[in-house]
């Protein structure tokens, strides 16, 4: 029996996986004018399957390795069949035609069809597969087919020069050349050698502005774009290249590169190439697959410019060329990457220079033109392949450029996008070759204008006052209405404003003055709303503490703020001792205020002036103050968006320490509306649905964690609301579809925003049917303007994740005291006007084309797991889609050093059983094995912080088994762990250990399979190894496989 | 990848604008218009410490002048 070569093992591995498929189906269609004879053109079929053993070849597997069996000539047949077709349907034809996979077991790779759409006008399609073909096969075989027709058509049988070898002498000349590799010192050590060093450290995925996150197992369906570049625009990168020594190739990959790094893909891309792989002549007329697949590498580190990547790419590529001879699959084995189902090993996007010689087919009396049919598949994530172009007179006359992309991954218009940036990057690059690439602007004018201005045209006046005036002016409009109530009480505009300022007199004459900052310690209540209305009449700004803190903690903040007095009830001044801080106990003061005037205080305060200071954890672990302005409330309480009559009664539940106490209180007082209180203390559903109900609020503003509770557990208390805001973490589409397939009434805003910009930046109204696609977090709020920005503080363009930096009028002042941190947030924006700052959030975002923003994820939640980038966003999204989920969080743990693991956590809903090995499970079966978490843990609640965020250090560690662990147990476990142990290697094997994780590999899988075949009777697909990779798994599927039906199968030929 | 501001690789700048409002700002980038710079090129820790020395007042200009002037 004669093996495969190495690089039809790999195809042939990739079908046993996927299953039949088409994407290794190469059609080409040849159009045929002139008389036509189909018994002659049947005729010079077999002359060339005689000739070329790789076209009557059939292939098979036994104990994991792979055979091919060459039919003898006369048992080969490729029947041609004769149809009339009307042209406008050819093509529908062709596609039908081609798009029927072989079996490669029982046929040979090679179809033929004739389409006669008029008696002198034929299309012959030809179709191989590639596992007996690569481009260079066209030219000998259309020439020999053509050699062949006319022959016959004389009556006599083609004169052909015998071929001096087969591709079966081809295959068994490599396996014998590799086996030298054991002898240091050989061709082959040396290119191992070579690329072991040149593929260390690979990062194992590209990562590319995808539309879709990948599937877990690549359908690999596929679509092309199109495009053409004049020759004015080819000719100078031609000109770059051979200014670097360096060939048109490297000009078109050294600018792929450039085009992926400003994708954000990073700075170390290795890209595919194939490369003919016929180093010897006598190769040269065969048909067979010799072509060869090389990773090229480019390092884009160290801001090179064009001409310093050119230089890069050339040394990189003409090393690797050096090395071309070791077969790629040597080279994935060498790497031994994560065994990920879902993408190409070692590269997914492919730079192609189409060198093929034409393929001809010359006949006396008959002209012929040779046309490859696109065929719907994409064998890489991204595949760049350039033609050269010749005008009549055999000059150079552009380049033809088609991408080929997986469907499952991107949109069509993104790769339209791709091709107009790779344009509009090349122009940049040959007129400024010696810029630094970080510097070059990948984004047109035009883009550029869309992206700055036109999506941030938020512009809007807002009076220049303080909150106090606005407030003052509110009140005088509508004395009689009601502010605020509390339970049964309530207090009239009238009401609020005296008693906010007499209080204000009195502060004002213990000294409170502008930008001091008061502590107001008191929990939710009309006395806080006073006392905090009193602290801005004043002057100054009111410091929030929750009376709960921990007494160090309320120290810290009041000494840090400098604050000057603490405004409380007598109830907690003694915990307010330790801080040295003056107490005023609100209701001690109330004789002595009411006495005092009602009021206003004179104004000494300016809109720049601090409102607050709300303290939020810093990532360094001590808290920070964060300063916000008069100005910037106003900002907030005068957008447009609550102009539209949905925000009577507004409920305030937020803790008076979170900043969405601004929108709750600042909202509704400076528009004369109705603030309505929950009761104190922290919010309990029952109570706030009550509160909700019972004061027919309109308007309010959950966390994302409050928002899917209450709509779970309490949508009842929603059916008169008008408008529900959400946000403060990623929206979970499946409760806005909840709460709109219930109340379709509802204006349902996604909303987001850090404190530093005061409260809300960006928000998008949710509109029923809500999509599984991510919910956007929308477009600026009025005045304000928003960046996405790649490290080199350019814009990005839109789909690539970038930075969020937010600009304008909610910008707060800083961090309290401290200068460096705000010089480190709030930075100068190259943007806007001259002097203006940006603040950079720290969140991951991208532009979706119709100028919505998405959040990606926390630039410090993207977490590395064995060198993959993971968002832990994405496992949580799909771990809450499980049935039975409520809620899911997962984190990375660290629990041994140099251990860092996901893990999973998870809560049942009401009613709900779950099962943590069933979670584990559903995830593997959805996405790639590294993203799958080491362990799912069932709680019984998600612990959150003060603020409703998930508190991560309160998630218990899991407990693992040994890792060697798991005895067998059963007479299948039994079975298994030795046949593990046998093709690993290995003395023993516990049931609990993965396949993958003892050094097994494709090649090794189909070996393991194909021992269980044999020896247990059972048919495994490689599928299930991989997704089931432990002996106890296995276990378990052996169960359910089905027993074998066909007969192990037999050398058909001896000797080889 | 390391945001710019953040990258202890980067030599930096500290910028000043009409507020007397300070920006760390890494030397790669186009320094921003209506922005002077008052210190650096530096490694980050030193910018930093400049800022914290020197930005002692973090209200914004305009606001102090007009607070001046009121007051008299």
């Amino acid at each position: 029996m004669i093996p495969m070569s190495f690089a039809q093992q790999r195809l042939w591995f990739l079908g046993k996986l996927e299953g039949p498929g088409i994407a290794f189906n190469v059609p080409l269609a040849l159009h045929l004018a002139g008389p036509l004879d189909g018994f002659v053109l049947q005729a010079a079929l077999s002359d060339l399957l005689s000739r070329h053993e790789s076209l009557r070849t059939c292939f098979t597997d036994a104990e994991g390795i792979g055979y091919q069996v060459v039919l003898p000539r006369e048992r080969a047949a490729c029947v041609l069949n004769v149809v009339d077709q009307a042209e406008e349907e050819l093509d529908d034809a062709m596609r039908r035609f081609h798009s029927q996979p072989f079996d490669l077991e029982r046929e040979i790779p090679l179809r033929a069809m004739l389409y006669r759409l008029a008696p002198q006008r034929h299309v012959l399609l030809l179709l191989v597969h590639h596992i007996a073909s690569d481009g260079w096969s066209w030219a000998p075989m259309l020439r020999d087919l053509a050699q062949a027709y006319a022959a016959r058509l004389g009556g006599q049988a083609p004169a052909w020069t015998p071929l001096p070898v087969q591709y079966a002498d081809y295959s068994l000349w490599q396996r014998e050349w590799m086996t030298q590799a054991d002898t240091t010192d050989s061709d082959v050590a040396r290119l191992v050698d070579y690329w072991k060093r040149s593929l260390a450290g690979l990062p194992e995925q590209l990562d590319l502005p995808f539309d879709r996150p990948r599937p877990a197992r690549a359908s690999q369906h596929g679509a092309t774009v199109q495009v053409r570049w004049d020759e004015s625009l080819a000719s100078p990168l031609r000109q770059l290249a051979r200014d670097a020594r360096g060939s048109l190739f490297m000009g078109v990959h050294a600018l792929v590169a450039a085009l992926l790094f400003k994708l954000g893909a990073g700075e170390d891309l290795p890209l595919g190439t194939p490369v003919a792989g016929r180093s010897e002549e006598a190769l040269n007329d065969l048909v067979g697959f010799f072509v060869n697949l090389l990773v090229l590498r480019s390092d884009v580190s160290g801001r090179p410019s064009f001409r310093q990547l050119l230089a890069r790419v050339r040394d990189a590529d003409l090393d690797a060329y050096a090395h071309q001879e070791l077969p790629f699959e040597r080279m994935v084995d060498i790497v031994n990457p994560g065994r990920a189902t879902s993408r190409h090993p070692l590269f997914q996007v492919a730079v192609i220079l189409q060198n093929n010689r034409d393929a001809l087919f010359e006949v006396p009396g008959l002209s012929a033109q040779a046309r490859f049919l696109v065929t719907e598949t994409a064998k890489y994530d991204l595949t760049f392949e350039f033609t050269e172009l010749f005008d009549a007179a055999g000059r150079p006359d552009g380049l033809a450029l088609q991408l080929e992309y997986a469907t499952e991954l991107f949109d069509r218009s993104t790769v339209q996008r791709f091709a107009d940036s790779l344009r509009h990057l090349l122009t940049q690059v040959v007129a400024q070759p010696d810029c630094s690439l970080a510097d070059i602007e990948l984004l047109s004018a035009q883009e550029r204008y869309t992206l700055l201005q036109t999506w941030n045209d938020t512009a809007h006046a807002v009076p220049n006052a303080t909150v106090s005036e606005l407030f003052g002016a509110q009140a005088a409009r509508t004395p009689d209405a009601p502010a605020a109530s509390e339970g049964a009480s309530t207090l009239s505009y009238r009401e609020l404003d005296a008693r906010a300022n007499q209080l204000a007199h009195y502060l004002r004459s213990l000294g409170v003055g502008a930008d001091q900052r008061v502590g107001l310690c008191m929990e939710r209540s009309l006395d806080q709303l006073v006392a905090m209305l009193a602290i801005l009449k004043a002057g100054g700004a009111y410091l929030p503490l929750d009376p709960n803190y921990p007494e160090a903690r309320l120290s810290l903040m009041l000494n840090e703020a400098s604050a000057m007095r603490v405004v409380t009830r007598a109830e907690h001044v003694a915990r307010l001792h330790s801080s040295g801080v003056a107490t005023l106990v609100f209701d001690d003061c109330g004789q002595t205020v009411g006495h005092l005037p009602q009021s206003a205080p004179p104004m000494e305060c300016h809109p720049d002036h601090l409102a607050y200071v709300i303290y939020t954890s810093g990532s360094t672990g001590a808290p920070k103050g964060i300063a916000v302005s008069h100005r910037n409330v106003v900002e907030l309480a005068w957008n447009r968006r609550w102009r539209d009559g949905a925000q009577q009664r507004v409920l305030m539940h937020s803790p008076p320490v979170f900043d969405a106490c601004t929108y709750e209180t600042w909202v509704p007082l400076l528009s004369g509306q109705h603030v309505i209180l929950a009761p104190p203390g922290r919010a309990d559903l029952p109570v706030l649905a009550d509160t909700i109900v019972r004061h027919q609020v309109t308007a309010l503003f959950l966390t994302t964690a409050l928002f899917r509770l209450l709509v779970e557990e309490h949508g009842d208390c929603l059916g008169n609301v008008r408008t529900v805001w959400s946000g403060g973490e990623a929206a979970v589409p499946r409760v806005f579809r909840e709460l709109l397939a219930r109340y379709p009434h509802i204006d349902a805003v996604n909303v987001y925003g850090p404190t530093e910009t005061t409260t809300f930046a960006t928000c998008h109204r949710v509109l029923a049917p809500v999509s599984e696609a991510p919910i956007p977090i929308g477009k600026p709020l009025d005045n304000t303007r928003v960046y996405v920005l790649d490290d080199a503080l350019r814009p990005v363009p839109v789909g690539v994740p970038g930075e969020l930096y937010i600009a304008g009028a909610g910008l707060a002042r800083g961090y309290l005291q401290r200068a460096g941190l705000t010089a480190q947030r709030f930075v100068a924006s190259p943007f806007g006007a001259p002097g203006e700052r940006m603040y950079r959030t720290g969140d991951r975002v991208r532009w979706r084309e119709d100028g919505q923003l998405i959040y990606v994820g926390r630039t410090d939640h993207q977490v590395k797991i064995r060198g993959h980038r993971v968002e832990l966003g994405e496992i949580e999204a799909v771990l809450a889609t499980q049935p039975g989920v409520r809620q899911a969080a997962v984190i990375v743990r660290e629990d041994q050093p140099g251990q860092r693991q996901l893990v999973a956590y998870a809560v049942a809903a009401q009613g709900a059983a779950l099962d943590a090995s069933t979670l584990r499970r559903a995830l593997a079966g959805t996405m790639p094995e590294y993203m799958v978490p080491a362990a799912v843990i069932l709680l019984d609640a998600l612990p959150l912080t003060i603020n409703g965020k998930l508190d991560q250090r309160a998630l218990p560690a899991p407990v693992f088994q040994p890792a060697s662990g798991g005895v067998p147990a059963t007479p299948e476990e039994y079975a298994l762990a030795g046949l593990f142990a046998e093709v690993l290697g290995l003395q023993r094997v516990g049931t609990q250990d993965s396949f993958f994780d003892l050094g097994g590999h494709s090649l090794l899988a189909t070996r393991l399979i194909s021992r269980i075949r044999s020896s247990l009777q059972v048919e495994l697909s490689i599928r299930t190894l991989f997704e089931a990779p432990t002996v106890a798994e296995l276990a378990l599927r052996l169960r359910e496989a089905s027993p074998i039906t066909r007969k192990p199968l037999r050398p058909m030929r001896g000797g080889a | 990848m390391t945001n710019p501001f953040d990258d202890e690789k980067h030599s930096f700048f500290v910028l000043v604008n009409h507020e007397g409002q300070h920006s760390l700002w890494p030397q790669f980038a186009q320094i921003p218009a209506g922005w002077e710079p008052v210190f650096g090129p530096d490694a980050r820790q030193p910018c930093l410490d400049y800022v914290e020395a020197h930005w002692q007042d973090m209200r914004p200009r305009s606001l102090v002048e007009a607070m001046a002037s009121a007051a008299h």
